[in-house]
């Protein structure tokens, strides 16, 4: 009968308790929604590169390195030179050795120079292979191969010719070597779909011999054999057993021909999202005053239906209710609403972002986790309706603390 | 140990709202088991003031008042809470119906939080409903939330909230206010003979004198207001 009272009266009062619900059910959702989305930023960054071993460059920070080689973020400070390349892919216990080359830009984007093995060898998202959209990999000089972003933000199609520009956010473009797009990628959510991407031997091409200016020599194009670089700008590489991973780090890092770096690009990216870390610190912060701020809101609900309610309160005294049981209805009540807020906030959250999850890979290139709560999400569901539960003393204590006799002879 | 005690007994018992106003006195006063008796005072003469003391919302200056046998003064306000469920049927002044629970559920709210009157009456829900017909509330009515019904209808189900599980006292405060002549009659004899059939013992209070042919014993209270303090 108590509860069907609980019922009845909150029935009585359906507005201000269903502001209540819907307001703990935005705020739970809003809370979970975040930590949704940065579990799911946290994997795709994590999944930016899988598949490769090591990450060599010149010496500098190991964070650094990772930043220009696979985030197109900063300038390398050397090359490394090709000798040294051979020198690592001849290691018995190397397995691939896929060169990079940076420095060239076209518009906003990073132009990177590399073999035809990075179309295979390149995987993130735990393996997942890097495929065409349209097109295929470039198979001869002044081809490019550009990302998803790229093709979507310039509106390039295969087969239309663009021009390559020298350094990074210069105005002195390769105009006499264009390119013919021959492939697009397919949307990666990496850096990669902000690149354009061409061959070592067509890198070397429109260098060689090329003063600002001037432009490229004349004359016939030079056979792909001589367009060996002397430099490349990093390179990834496999090894064929994970045992001898570290062996080769420290081969390559005491290298005696020229100071060299190796990482290891998944301790790489945990270094850096220690730094992203903190935008996602601010970003739980903020949705946890949300939920203050519901809870506050709630509290509200509850006090004010208190003074609404003292004859109610001095009622139930006046047939012997004892304050435990007043106590116990209002808190039963706090429970329901935070319950109810609860339930509808998580279920309504993860439905929406389980059916916005291929719209929000798409557009943003974060495939979200989804793997329910989480011990996390289950304190904060928790904490939510403990929170609850304590605010529903002040109101108890203030239902007590009215004087029987006058919430008995309120008139009305 | 409760059961040959009266009913309710008062003695020596002071009571004031505050300390210029004229206290309430009453030297002594007891109900025997099944005795009914009418108090009769004009309005602001402290009718209510005095029942309250009864209940045990107030607490008097001095003095005792002993419902079934239990000394209420000397009890905290959660066991005065606890003797007045057990013992004493109210109806109030202003009724004091929980509105939006139904007929039934306010008066089975009488039981709920008093083991000897739910153990007197085995199958609650009939109880209440016979009571409530008894009373002359139509069956229909008895689901509907208090907060919808006449305020006639709502004078039955306050007292058959006060009526039910056969407390040993009833305490009425103008209970029939609200009612013409003919029903004022009718709800005083059917309150009156329900009281009568399980014993319990009736103080009424009312500035009507035209109760008293109901009563075995009528009690004048002289008028409140004191005639020294004039100004506010
Ligand atoms: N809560 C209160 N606080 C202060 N004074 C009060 C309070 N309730 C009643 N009084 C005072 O006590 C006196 C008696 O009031 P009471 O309500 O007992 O009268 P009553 O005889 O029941 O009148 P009525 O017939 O109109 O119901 C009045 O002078 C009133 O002003
Ligand atoms: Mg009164």
């Amino acid at each position: 009968m108590l509860t069907r009272l609980i019922l009845s009266s909150m029935r009585a009062r359906a507005l201000t308790v269903v502001l209540a619900i819907l307001t703990i059910a935005f705020s739970v959702g809003l809370v979970l929604a975040v930590n949704v989305v940065r579990d799911g930023t946290k994997a795709s960054f994590a999944n930016t590169i899988s598949n490769t071993d090591l990450i060599v460059g010149a010496r500098s920070g190991s964070v650094q390195l990772m930043l220009y080689t696979i985030f197109q973020i900063g300038n390398p400070t050397n090359n490394i030179s090709w000798d040294s390349m051979e020198a690592i892919a001849a290691r018995p216990e190397v397995d691939w050795l896929v060169p990079i080359s940076l420095g060239d830009s076209h518009g906003e984007f990073r132009v990177m120079g590399t073999s035809v093995a990075f179309f295979d060898r390149y995987r993130y998202r735990g393996g997942q292979s890097i495929g065409l959209h349209q097109g295929a990999a470039f198979t001869d000089l002044y081809h490019a191969v550009v990302g998803s972003d790229v093709a979507a933000t310039l509106n390039y199609e295969l087969g239309q010719e663009i021009v390559v520009s020298h350094g990074l956010a210069s105005f002195i473009d390769h105009d006499d070597r264009p390119f013919e797009i021959t492939g697009i990628l397919e949307r990666t959510g990496t850096p990669l779909d902000r690149a354009v991407l061409i061959s070592l031997e067509s890198m070397e091409a429109i260098h060689r011999g090329w003063r600002p200016g001037a432009g490229s020599p004349t004359g016939p194009e030079p056979a792909m054999a001589e367009l060996q670089p002397k430099e490349v700008t990093a390179a990834l590489v496999g090894i064929g057993s994970r045992l001898d991973i570290f062996n080769v780090q420290r081969w390559i890092n005491t290298y005696p021909g020229e100071p060299l770096l190796a990482v290891l690009p998944g301790l790489t990216l945990q270094e850096l999202w220690q730094f992203i870390g903190v935008a996602e610190d601010a970003l739980r912060a903020v949705s946890l005053m949300v939920v203050g701020a519901a809870l506050l809101g709630m509290i509200a609900v509850i006090f004010s239906g208190v003074n609404e309610r003292r004859r109610e309160m001095a009622i139930l005294r006046a047939m012997g209710a004892r304050p435990g049981v007043v106590f116990g209805l209002l808190l039963l009540e706090a429970m329901i609403m935070a319950g109810a807020g609860c339930l509808i906030g998580a279920v309504g959250t993860y439905g929406l972002l389980y059916a916005a999850r291929p719209l929000i890979d798409a557009h943003f290139g974060i495939w979200l986790p989804m793997q329910g709560p989480g011990p996390e999400e289950l304190k904060l569901l928790g904490g939510v309706m403990a929170a609850a539960g304590l605010a529903s003393i002040f109101p108890a204590a203030r239902a007590y603390q009215l004087s029987l006799a006058d919430g008995l002879s309120i008139k009305n | 140990m409760s059961s040959s005690a009266p009913a309710l007994s008062l003695s020596n018992v002071v009571f004031s709202w505050d300390r210029h106003a004229h206290p309430i006195q009453i030297p002594n006063l007891v109900l025997d088991r099944g005795e009914k008796v009418l108090v009769l005072g004009p309005s602001g003469s402290g009718k209510s003031t005095m029942l309250g003391l009864v209940y045990g919302t107030l607490v008097p200056h001095s003095g005792r008042v002993t419902v079934a046998g239990q000394d209420m003064t000397a009890l905290s306000a959660r066991r005065r809470d606890g003797v007045r469920a057990e013992h004493v049927g109210v109806i109030f002044q202003q009724f004091n119906l929980i509105p939006h629970a139904s007929a039934l559920d306010n008066v089975l709210l009488a039981l709920r939080f008093a083991p000897q009157r739910r153990k007197r009456t085995p199958d609650a829900e009939d109880a209440a409903r016979n009571m409530l017909a008894d009373l002359g509330l139509p069956e229909t009515d008895a689901c509907r939330s208090a907060g919808q019904l006449s305020v006639g209808q709502q004078q039955r189900v306050a007292a058959a909230r006060a009526l039910i599980g056969s407390p040993e006292l009833l305490v009425a405060d103008e209970p029939t206010s609200s009612l013409d002549r003919a029903n004022q009659n009718r709800f005083m004899d059917l309150v009156l003979s329900q009281a009568q059939q399980q014993g319990s013992s009736i103080l009424l209070v009312s500035h009507d004198e035209r109760l008293a042919k109901h009563f075995d014993r009528v009690i004048e209270m002289g008028s409140g207001q004191s005639e020294d303090h004039m100004s506010c």
